[in-house]
C-alpha cells in the first residue's frame, strides 16, 4: 500500500507544498491527499483508488514543475513517486533502468559508479527523473550526446483505460509505438503514470571536464559592448558550434538584470571522446570575450547573483527576538530536499539563429530598465548553447521533441520571496518577453516566439501559463506540423476520459 | 401514434405522496404549486446564438423585455427563491484554460430583469457544462460538465454568487459506440428530495449514478448500469421522490426506476417503453406528479403519460402534434398550467396548455421566436 497522507497527518503541510511558493497561496486549491508510492504496484493500486473515488490524480516525482500543474489540485490526490527509486528489476537484463523518483544527481552517481555511463540530462541535481525525462531531458552534455529521450528504449507506464481501469503497459517502438513516441518528450501529466524508463544503451560518461566562469560588469557595460557580447556568443553557436569537435562545449550566458551588478558566462567543456586533451576549441571560444573585460568568478558566486537576498517567509517576533517559523524538513534540509525554494516564474524560447542586433538592443533595454519599487535582482535570461547532437537527423520523427534546428535555448527566470513582489516582477518579465518576441514574428503571433526562421517555440519542461492567452499555444510547444494532432490522437486512445490533465496538458 | 385523451389511470392521494421521507419534503412545495395562481410571469430563454432572452409572459403572448449576452448558454435554472438565475455556459475554454463556466444573474424581483453577478469558472477539464441542479434549500448548485465528465458542486453565497467549487467529482467510463461514447458524458443531474443525494445520468458510460452530498462534498454512493449502448440522457425524479424516469437515448427506451432517497439507491427498472428510432429525447414531469411528458427530436409530437400513483408506471395519454416543430427540450411551468416545448432547429417556443391539477394537455400555441432555444426557466410572482 502507498503511504497515504491526508490533512490530519503532520507531514501534510510539508508534502502538499510546491517548491515554487507562488502556488502555495490558496489553501482551497491544495490537493486533499498525497499518495507516496515506492513501487509500480503501489502506484497502480493508489491510482485505481483515486480514479474510483472520482478524484483527479496529479503526478509528482521531484516536485520541480514550474507551473501549478501538480500541487494545485483541489480535492484531488498527488501521486508522489519520489520514493520510487528502484535501480533495477528482474527482467531488466542488460538495460539501464531509471525510476521516476530518482533525482538526477542520484541517477548520475548510480550510472557512473555501476556502469560508467550517463544521461545527457539536466544540471540541477535535485530535479526528479520522471518529469525531466518525460519532457525531453536536456542538459550540459546534450550538445555532445543529444537528449535523454533519444536513448529511451522502453517505458513502463500506468494508463487508465476507457472503462476506468488502471493498466500497466510496457511500451517501446514495437508495443504501443504511438504512446511510446508521445512519452519521448510530450511532457508529463498527459497520458499516464510512468514508473520506469529503460535504456538499451547510454553514452559513456566523460572522464573529465573543464569548467570556467566569467562575469561582466554591468556598471561599465555599454549597449554596444553588450550587443557585441551577445552576437559573439550567438554567432559562435550558429557557425563554429555546429562542428563536431565543439559539441563537448556547453555554455550558458546568464543575463541578469543590471541591478544584480554583473552578468555571467559559465561553461563546461570536454572533447568528443570524453577527455580534456585538446583544449583548443575552448580557448578559441573564450578568446571571443577577451575584449569585454570579463572577470573570472567562482561558480557559487555567479550562481548566487541570480537570487535576490532571501528573507524568511514567516518571520515573527517573540518578545525582543525575531524568530523564523519553518516546516521541520525545510529547516533541516531545505524545501523537500530541493535546495533554494521561493517564488519563481519562467519562460522559454528556442533560437535558430544568432541574436540580431535588434534583439540584443531590446534585451539591453529591458535589463537596464528599472521599475520604481520593484527589485529586479533575481531576474535572469539564461541563454544556453544548444544544437550539436540534439539536431541529429531522424530524432524529431522518433520522439515528441520537434525542436531540432535550434542553436540556443533561452530560459527566462525570476526568483524572489515575498508575495507582495509578485505583481511588479511578473509584469516586468511579461513586458520584457512580449517586447522581445514581437519584433521578428508575424504580427498575428506577436508576443511569443512562434515558429519561424528565427524561433522554434518554447520548451514544454519550462511551461509558462502566460502562453495560454494565445490560441496558438500548442504550436509554441509542439510545432506547426503534425506533432500536436498526433499527441491528441494518442490522448484520445490511451486516456479517453482525460484522467490526466493540467492547464497545459494535451487537449484531445 | 395516439391523439386521444385516455382516462386517468389513478388519482394521487395524500398518503401516496408522503410515502417515504422524500415525499414528505416534496409535498408542501407541490401543494403550493397547484394552489396558487400567478399574477406576473417571466420567461428566461437560453439562446444558442449567445444570449439570454427575458420575456414578460401574458398568457400566450410573450414580450421580449431584455436580451443579455451569455457565452454558449446551454441550460438556465432559477433559484428556489427566484432571486438568481444560473446559466451553464457550454464552452470548452475560458481564459485560456480547458473549462466551462457558470453565470449567476440577479433577477429583479418585480420586473424580472437580469443583472450579472458573476461568471465563475468550473474546475479544470470541466468543459461544456450542460445541466445544473439546485438543492431545495437553494444553498448548493451542482453542475454536470458533459465533455469533461466532471461534476462540480458550489456553495451559494447569500447574494446568489458562487465561489470556487467545494467539490469536484470526475467520472470515467465509456460505451460501445465509438464516436459518441468514447468517454463518460454526464448528461442530467438532479437533487433528490432529501437534498443528500445527486442523481445523474451518464450518456457516455451507460450508467446512472447516485452521489452523496455531505458537507459540500460529493462521494459516489452507487452506480446502476443501464445496459451496453443505452446512452441514458434526460431524466426526472417524481416529486414524491420514489420513482425516477430516464430516457435511454441510444436504444430509444424510456425507463422507470424505483428510487430510495434514504439510502440513495436506484433499483432495477420497473418499466421500459421502447420506441422505434433513436434520437435526442426530452422529458418533464408535471408538478402534480400525475403526468410525464416526452418528446423525441425526430418526431413532431409531445406525448403525455399518466403516472400510476401506486407504482409510478406509465400509460400513454394524449399526444399533441407539433406541426413542423422539431422538439429538443421540454419544461413544465411551476404552476402546472403550461408545458413549453423548445424547437431548437426551428427557433420557436411552443406552449401547450395543461390542466394545473391533473396535467392533462389541451391546446398549443407558438409563443416566442428565439434563435436556437436551448432551455427555458419561468419566474412567477
Amino acid at each position: 500500500m502507498a503511504i497515504k497522507i491526508t490533512r490530519t497527518d503532520r507531514r501534510y503541510a510539508m508534502l502538499r507544498r510546491s517548491r515554487n511558493l507562488r502556488w502555495d497561496a490558496n489553501e482551497a486549491e491544495a490537493a486533499a491527499e498525497i499518495e507516496l508510492c515506492e513501487t509500480a504496484a503501489q502506484a497502480a493500486e493508489a491510482l485505481q483508488r483515486i480514479v474510483n473515488a472520482g478524484m483527479r490524480p496529479t503526478i509528482r516525482s521531484g516536485g520541480h514543475c514550474y507551473e501549478d500543474f501538480v500541487v494545485n489540485n483541489p480535492g484531488g490526490a498527488i501521486l508522489d513517486l519520489s520514493l520510487l527509486k528502484t535501480v533495477s528489476l528482474p527482467g531488466d537484463g542488460t538495460r539501464y533502468r531509471i525510476s521516476p523518483g530518482l533525482e538526477l544527481g542520484e541517477v548520475y552517481i548510480d550510472l557512473y559508479k555501476r556502469h560508467g555511463v550517463t544521461i545527457p540530462g539536466g544540471s540541477c541535481y535535485e530535479v526528479g527523473a520522471g518529469g525531466h525525462i518525460s519532457g525531453g531531458g536536456y542538459g550540459v552534455l546534450s550538445r555532445l550526446h543529444g537528449l535523454t529521450i533519444d536513448y529511451l528504449s522502453e517505458v513502463e507506464i500506468l494508463t487508465v483505460d476507457s472503462k476506468g481501469h488502471v493498466e500497466l503497459r510496457r511500451i517501446d517502438k514495437n508495443h504501443d509505438p504511438d504512446l511510446f513516441r508521445a512519452c519521448r518528450g510530450g511532457g508529463g501529466g498527459n497520458f499516464g503514470v510512468i514508473t520506469g524508463f529503460l535504456f538499451d544503451r547510454l553514452p559513456v560518461a566523460p572522464s573529465e571536464v573543464v569548467n570556467a566562469h566569467l562575469s561582466f560588469d554591468w556598471a561599465t557595460m555599454t549597449e554596444d559592448n553588450f550587443t557585441a557580447i551577445l552576437m559573439a556568443f550567438g554567432d559562435y553557436w550558429a557557425k563554429r558550434g555546429s562542428e563536431p569537435d565543439t559539441w563537448g562545449l556547453f555554455a550558458a550566458l546568464g543575463l541578469t538584470h543590471a541591478s544584480s551588478g554583473r552578468f555571467s558566462l559559465s561553461l563546461q567543456f570536454c572533447n568528443p571522446d570524453g577527455s580534456c586533451d585538446d583544449l583548443k576549441p575552448l580557448e578559441e571560444f573564450l578568446d571571443l570575450f577577451q575584449g569585454f573585460d570579463p572577470v573570472e568568478t567562482r561558480a557559487s558566486t555567479a550562481g548566487e547573483q541570480r537570487f535576490a537576498q532571501r528573507r524568511p517567509a514567516a518571520r515573527q517576533t517573540l518578545g525582543r527576538y525575531s524568530i523564523d517559523r519553518l516546516l521541520w524538513l525545510e529547516a533541516t534540509i531545505g524545501d523537500s530536499g530541493s535546495g533554494h525554494s521561493g517564488r519563481a516564474a519562467y519562460k522559454s524560447c528556442y533560437m535558430k539563429q544568432s541574436f540580431t542586433r535588434a534583439e540584443a538592443k531590446c534585451i539591453y533595454k529591458q535589463l537596464t530598465r528599472t521599475v520604481p519599487g520593484v527589485d529586479l535582482r533575481g531576474s535572469v535570461m539564461a541563454v544556453d548553447s544548444y544544437g550539436g547532437a540534439v539536431n541529429a537527423k531522424g530524432t524529431a520523427e522518433a520522439t515528441s521533441v520537434w525542436q531540432r534546428s535550434s542553436i540556443m535555448k533561452v530560459q527566462f527566470q525570476q526568483y524572489w520571496d515575498q508575495p507582495e513582489e509578485d505583481a511588479g516582477r511578473l509584469q516586468w518579465m511579461r513586458e520584457f518577453y512580449t517586447d522581445l518576441y514581437s519584433q521578428q514574428v508575424d504580427p498575428k503571433y506577436a508576443g511569443a516566439p512562434y515558429p519561424n526562421e528565427y524561433y522554434e517555440g518554447c520548451y514544454i519542461n519550462y511551461p509558462d501559463c502566460d502562453m495560454l492567452a494565445y490560441a496558438f499555444w500548442p504550436q509554441l510547444y509542439y510545432g506547426t506540423k503534425d506533432l500536436y494532432p498526433f499527441l491528441q490522437q494518442v490522448k484520445r486512445r490511451y486516456d479517453s476520459n482525460n484522467i490526466f490533465h493540467h492547464k497545459m496538458s494535451i487537449r484531445a | 401514434m395516439q391523439s386521444d385523451v385516455r382516462p386517468l389511470a389513478a388519482r394521487w392521494t395524500r398518503r401516496e405522496f408522503v410515502r417515504g421521507a422524500a415525499g414528505m419534503v416534496a409535498l408542501p412545495h407541490l401543494l403550493h404549486a397547484v394552489a396558487s395562481a400567478p399574477s406576473k410571469q417571466f420567461a428566461y430563454v437560453a439562446s444558442g446564438e449567445g444570449s439570454l432572452h427575458v420575456f414578460r409572459v401574458h398568457g400566450e403572448v410573450w414580450t421580449r423585455t431584455q436580451q443579455v449576452p451569455s457565452p454558449a448558454p446551454a441550460y438556465v435554472l432559477l433559484s428556489p427563491a427566484q432571486r438568481t438565475l444560473y446559466v451553464a455556459n457550454g464552452v470548452d475554454v475560458h481564459e485560456g484554460l480547458p473549462r466551462g463556466t457558470v453565470e449567476a444573474f440577479h433577477v429583479d424581483p418585480f420586473e424580472g430583469r437580469l443583472t450579472l453577478l458573476g461568471r465563475t469558472p468550473l474546475s479544470l477539464s470541466a468543459t461544456r457544462p450542460r445541466h445544473l441542479a439546485l438543492s431545495a434549500d437553494g444553498k448548493l448548485l451542482a453542475v454536470a460538465a458533459y465533455s469533461g465528465a466532471i461534476y462540480n458542486l458550489f456553495r451559494i453565497a447569500e447574494d446568489g454568487s458562487l465561489g470556487q467549487p467545494s467539490s469536484i467529482f470526475k467520472q470515467a467510463g465509456c460505451g460501445p459506440h465509438a464516436q459518441s461514447q468514447a468517454s463518460a458524458h454526464p448528461h442530467t443531474l438532479l437533487f433528490d428530495a432529501s437534498g443528500r443525494h445527486l442523481l445523474s445520468s451518464d450518456f457516455g458510460s451507460d450508467r446512472l449514478s447516485v452521489l452523496a452530498v455531505e458537507d459540500g462534498r460529493l462521494q459516489r454512493r452507487m452506480q446502476h448500469a443501464t445496459g451496453e449502448g443505452s446512452g441514458p440522457g434526460a431524466c426526472a425524479l417524481h416529486p414524491a421522490g420514489s420513482v425516477f424516469y430516464a430516457w435511454h437515448n441510444l436504444e430509444s427506451t424510456l425507463a422507470c426506476y424505483r428510487y430510495d432517497s434514504v439510502s440513495g439507491a436506484i433499483g432495477d427498472p420497473i418499466q421500459r417503453l421502447a420506441f422505434p428510432t433513436a434520437s435526442l429525447h426530452a422529458l418533464a414531469l408535471h408538478p402534480s406528479g400525475r403526468m410525464l411528458y416526452t418528446t423525441q427530436e425526430n418526431r413532431n409530437e409531445l406525448r403525455a403519460w399518466h403516472v400510476n400513483a401506486k407504482n409510478g408506471r406509465l400509460t400513454q395519454a394524449k399526444v399533441v402534434m407539433l406541426g413542423e416543430a422539431t422538439p429538443t427540450q421540454i419544461t413544465a411551468s411551476p404552476d402546472g398550467e403550461s408545458i413549453f416545448v423548445l424547437d431548437g432547429p426551428g427557433g420557436s417556443i411552443y406552449k401547450v396548455t395543461a390542466d394545473r391539477a391533473t396535467g392533462e394537455l389541451h391546446c398549443k400555441a407558438n409563443v416566442a421566436v428565439v434563435n436556437e432555444p436551448k432551455s427555458v426557466a419561468l419566474k412567477t410572482i
